[in-house]
């Protein structure tokens, strides 16, 4: 075989891969989580490389039928990393397949971290703080921007993994754990989304109180003191606060009721 | 009422599908899905508004680990189709939304204990090496995912949205404007759940800088997020520099080389 048919298989393979990576949560449950959606992605490489030898292929089969749960974005570097394993695997009989598993176990931790922080914890706050606004005024360009902000960086992502993760993939772990760039990817990503909830909950949460008192013949408004303080006060005190029982364990589905009672004994005595 | 409540949920099985198997990512989120039944229902208008209000409810009651605090999509589905079809106010489809989602975790958590009954199949199949077999399994359980909330939405809204219009109706005044200051102030609890997950110690200062980039300066979200990702490429260019000097030289191979196999190993 020539090397360009090996770059061609290759690319064939990838692209595969690729329309396959988006059913990654398909059969999504609480035992193996993404485990079989990552072995539907798996199986065209599988399908490639084993077409000679059926043993190969069902023990492949089998050892991807195993848990999996990762970042949907960054997922898809692990698939590339195994496909190639699996490649070298197919042809090398001294290769240790139970290698394959391990490095899948391995990364899944780390590249969800860095996944979380750049594409949960920022790029959907951004997306969100851009579309929101504009949803709010009736406009139809907050939902689909709100999609195409999101999408257009995520599919590329997912794209570019895959194809790094097969061609340079050992390569390229080794280099970015020992540079400490993973780390410092995920501490910029997650920089960027502190600063964007900052925003968020200045913008988004409200609170003004209407209490007001007379005194001596003037109306004192607790809101404009407040303000005179620092305008946002309240909100970032009950973001806070909220924060704090969060840290203490407290349910989120708790919380949520909290606030609503809260809003309604507040508008019982004329606070709001 | 019997085509409306076919038509949305129809809707739900859709874009529950669609996002959590078919990786049409956040399209489940309550900003798209607020449009996507005010369309079906003809007022497109209220659906967007409303979407967007439940989606700053609902932006940072994420899933971390599995667990669903809230589940947004159903919350917001019925929040948006009760409003469109018994013409309440959006403080009043809040009071759905809100319990709705509670009552949504329920059922996914229901969802989730019936999911893993075709897992001994599939195992079964997968050691046996049946490619077609395994394929065919991962989308037969894709298709049961969103099914069981799907019947239940039919039902409430066919059998349930006049009575929970009528009950809305005569909520009192201040309940209403309760509503009203609690939908201002729910997005706190999203935000305090994004600010536990992004929490590191010496990081989190820049919350109280995108905080005060907006209360001081009146910057809009898009200016901000401008300036935090100037800010983090400034940040990573700089420590990558510093704390990496040899990375660019290619002489320490054989270093590397012993790095990557203690990875491996």
């Amino acid at each position: 075989m020539s090397k360009d048919d090996g770059k061609q298989q290759d690319q064939k393979v990838i692209s595969k891969m690729f329309k396959r990576s988006w059913f990654l949560f398909s059969s999504f449950n609480m035992v193996k989580m993404q485990g079989y959606g990552y072995e539907y992605a798996m199986l065209p490489a599988i399908d490639e490389f084993y077409k000679d030898d059926p043993e190969g292929k069902r023990a492949a089969i089998e050892r991807h039928s195993s848990f999996f749960n990762c970042t949907y974005e960054t997922a898809p570097f692990i698939m590339g990393l195994n496909a190639a394993m699996e490649k070298e695997n197919s042809q090398n009989p001294d290769f240790d397949p139970d290698s394959i598993n391990a490095i899948k176990a391995a990364l899944m931790g780390p590249l969800s971290g860095i996944g979380d922080s750049i594409f949960w914890g920022t790029l959907r706050l951004i997306a969100a703080g851009i579309g929101i606004p504009l949803a709010m005024k009736g406009n139809i360009l907050g939902p689909i921007l709100f999609l195409i902000i999101y999408h257009i960086p995520s599919i590329f992502t997912r794209y570019k993994l895959l194809q790094i993760g097969y061609t340079s993939g050992e390569k390229f772990i080794s280099s970015a754990f020992n540079s400490g760039l993973f780390e410092l990817i995920t501490n910029c990503a997650t920089i960027v989304g502190l600063i964007m909830v900052g925003a968020m909950t200045a913008s988004s949460v409200t609170i003004k109180t209407a209490l007001k008192w007379n005194m001596a013949g003037t109306t004192l408004k607790l809101q404009s003191i407040l303000n005179s303080i620092m305008p946002g006060l309240l909100p970032l005190l009950l973001t806070l606060a909220i924060l704090v029982l969060l840290r203490k364990k407290v349910k989120v589905i708790y919380l949520l009721f909290g606030v609503i009672i809260l809003g309604i004994i507040g508008a019982f005595l004329g606070i709001f | 009422m019997f085509l409306k409540a076919l038509e949305i949920a129809i809707l739900y099985y859709v874009i529950v599908w669609l996002s959590n198997m078919a990786g049409v990512f956040h399209f489940n989120r309550p900003i798209i899905v607020g449009p996507l039944v005010g369309l079906i229902l003809g007022d497109l208008h209220t659906g967007i508004i409303l979407g967007a209000t439940f989606e700053s409810v609902f932006l940072g009651v994420i899933a971390v680990g599995g667990a669903v605090p809230a589940d947004a999509t159903i919350g917001s589905l019925m929040g948006t189709a009760i409003a469109i079809l018994t013409h309440i106010s959006g403080a009043k489809a809040l009071a759905v939304a809100v319990p709705v989602s509670a009552v949504g975790v329920i059922l996914m958590q229901i969802t989730y204990a019936y999911m893993p009954l075709l897992l001994p199949k599939m195992d079964q199949l997968a050691k046996k090496g049946d490619e077609k077999g395994v394929v065919k399994y991962n989308f037969i359980m894709s298709a049961l995912f969103p099914l069981l909330n799907t019947v239940i939405i039919f039902f409430s809204i066919f059998l349930g949205v006049n009575a929970v219009g009528n009950l809305l109706k005569i909520i009192p005044k201040f309940v209403q404007d309760g509503f009203t200051a609690a939908g201002a102030m729910l997005p706190a609890v999203g935000f305090a759940m994004l600010l536990n997950m992004l929490f590191k110690g010496k990081l989190v200062s820049y919350f109280f800088l995108g905080f005060a980039l907006v209360v001081y300066l009146k910057l809009p979200n898009l200016a901000v997020a401008i300036i935090a990702i100037v800010l983090a490429i400034t940040i990573y260019n700089t420590t990558a520099k510093n704390s990496n000097p040899v990375a660019e030289n290619g002489n320490n191979q054989g270093k590397k080389k012993t790095e990557e196999e203690e990875f491996l190993s």
